[in-house]
């Protein structure tokens, strides 16, 4: 997974490889965390929905 | 660790990666707030201030009023007794934990979960109810 483009990487998460989605949440990771906070406090349940959320509509994003 | 990149940047990914980090973001934000919602909805809870007595249960079921604890009470009345048993159930459970157990009103909302005004409300229609019933008694008796 090191020696690929974003875009490659993109297609691949899309096409459904879990490498890849993984690669990605890696990436996002302080996007993710930051959005898992409520009321300034960090919340691993809502971490967990917001991954999921986001692995079910990463193939519905149009390159 | 390894700190190395995953992936490698070309010149042309940069409006891809904004476009998905913009999407990313939103998906997000919307898992955000349905999860906040879910919490909420989750997390509901009424008072039972709010609930009218005749929606609890047993408020009506002869089989369960078996159950009361009536009996914890020493009723020198019969009539008392009576009366005591046709109370309500909230309103038996609140005169037996303040009179027998002798706890005291905040205690008593604690337990049963409503606010010390409520307890005290109740506490007193079911005197009241008590007291009506003995003078009723009474009053036959008199006449």
């Amino acid at each position: 997974m090191t020696d690929r483009s974003f875009s490659e990487l993109l297609h691949m998460a899309i096409a459904g490889n879990h490498d890849a989605v993984e690669v990605i949440f890696d990436m996002y990771a302080p996007l993710i965390n930051h959005y898992s906070c409520i009321n300034g406090v960090f919340d691993e349940d809502c971490r967990q929905y917001i991954m999921m959320r986001i692995a079910m509509y990463i193939s519905k994003f149009i390159i | 660790m390894d700190y190395s990149p995953k992936y490698r940047f070309r010149k042309d990914d940069g409006e891809l990666i904004g476009r998905f980090t913009v999407y990313l973001e939103k998906t997000a934000q919307s898992a955000q707030i349905d999860y906040i919602r879910k919490l909420a909805y989750r997390n509901k809870e009424m008072l039972m201030d709010k609930i009218p007595e005749e929606f609890m249960i047993g408020y009506d079921d002869p089989q369960i009023r078996l159950f009361t604890q009536t009996d914890r009470f020493n009723f020198e009345e019969e009539k008392l007794a009576k009366a005591f048993g046709e109370l309500p159930l909230l309103r038996q459970k609140i005169l037996t934990l303040l009179f027998v157990e002798q706890l005291s009103g905040i205690e008593v909302a604690d337990r049963l979960n409503c606010s010390v005004n409520y307890v005290y409300k109740l506490k007193s229609l079911a005197l009241k109810k008590l007291r009506d019933a003995l003078l009723e008694g009474s009053d036959e008796n008199d006449g």
